[in-house]
């Protein structure tokens, strides 16, 4: 009889066991704590949103300095470097600043987009959530190979003299090159 | 705000391209029609039902294209705005001369 009674409660175990929801079984197994999934997408996706929010009011904020900021010619030395390196000095040192006000949070962004799409397809098996313009192109890419092209332009120019422009703190905030030149007369 | 009037404007081949990186900005175009309309700067950056390739046209931007769009940027985001004038910039510096220089420059 003993025997028979062990054997029907191991049967409804089991049955009860393979009928309930996965949510139940995980919660009985002490190695797996806790089950999010869309609750994980959605969080990524809010992080994702923080940092995209903040990216944009220090781009604004960034991109308003450099607009207005016109470096006075006093405050440039004499440099033996011909119009076009003076050009190329001036716009790298002015993308350079921009990045560096910009600081850290552009790399956030990327990773913080990234993370949201990874979570996104691993749950959902894909990437159809609207991000509105948002995109990893955008966000790490675009325009910087013209910027790098730039770079290599202002990486011919004598290091001596890239050390002397890199020590000037005016020129480590952004500015507007263009204009910049335009108060020079080059 | 200085807003030249430039006529006889045409791109180079790397003016050309530098239009095609503009106008894969995700969401630019939209922001850009609704605020400019027929803009003869719309046509350029974003192009209308096929009108506006950029190769081979002569340009004519007015003084008040150049308004228009500054006050479109203003309200378009600041990361879109960033990648365009990204784009220009760097078209700026590629020794264009006479009109298309300016035209970037602006």
């Amino acid at each position: 009889m003993a025997a028979v009674t062990k054997t029907w409660v191991a049967l409804c175990a089991l049955i009860v066991g393979c009928a309930a929801p996965e949510l139940s079984v995980r919660q009985k197994d002490p190695t797996v704590r806790y089950s999010y999934t869309t609750e994980v997408v959605e969080l990524a996706l809010e992080k994702m949103q923080d940092v995209l929010a903040t990216l944009e009011k220090k781009v604004d904020a960034c991109g308003n300095e450099r607009m207005k900021t016109v470096i006075p010619p006093q405050v440039l030395p004499a440099l033996p470097l011909s119009d076009r390196e003076w050009e190329m000095a001036m716009a790298h040192l002015s993308i350079k600043a921009m990045d560096d006000c910009v600081g850290r949070l552009r790399g956030d962004a990327v990773l913080a987009y990234t993370r949201f799409r990874d979570f996104e397809k691993q749950v959902t098996g894909g990437n159809a959530i609207d991000t509105g313009y948002y995109n990893l192109e955008l966000l790490c890419c675009m325009s910087v190979f013209g910027s790098m092209e730039i770079e290599l332009e202002y990486k011919k120019i004598d290091p001596k003299i890239r050390q002397t422009l890199e020590s000037i703190p005016e020129l480590r905030q952004p500015f507007n090159p263009i204009r910049t030149r335009d108060a020079m007369g080059r | 705000m200085n807003c030249p009037e430039i006529t006889d404007l045409t791109f180079s081949p790397s003016g050309e391209k530098a239009i095609g990186n503009i106008r894969r900005i995700q969401g630019l175009g939209k922001g850009l029609t609704v605020l400019m309309g027929g803009s003869v700067l719309v046509k350029i950056f974003v192009g209308i039902n096929g009108v506006g390739h950029p190769v081979g046209i002569v340009w004519k931007i007015g003084k008040s294209d150049w308004v228009l769009l500054s006050q479109a940027m203003v309200s378009v985001g600041p990361l879109l705005r960033e990648q365009v004038q990204m784009y220009a910039f760097d078209e700026y510096h590629k020794q264009h001369t006479g009109k298309e220089r300016e035209f970037w420059g602006r």
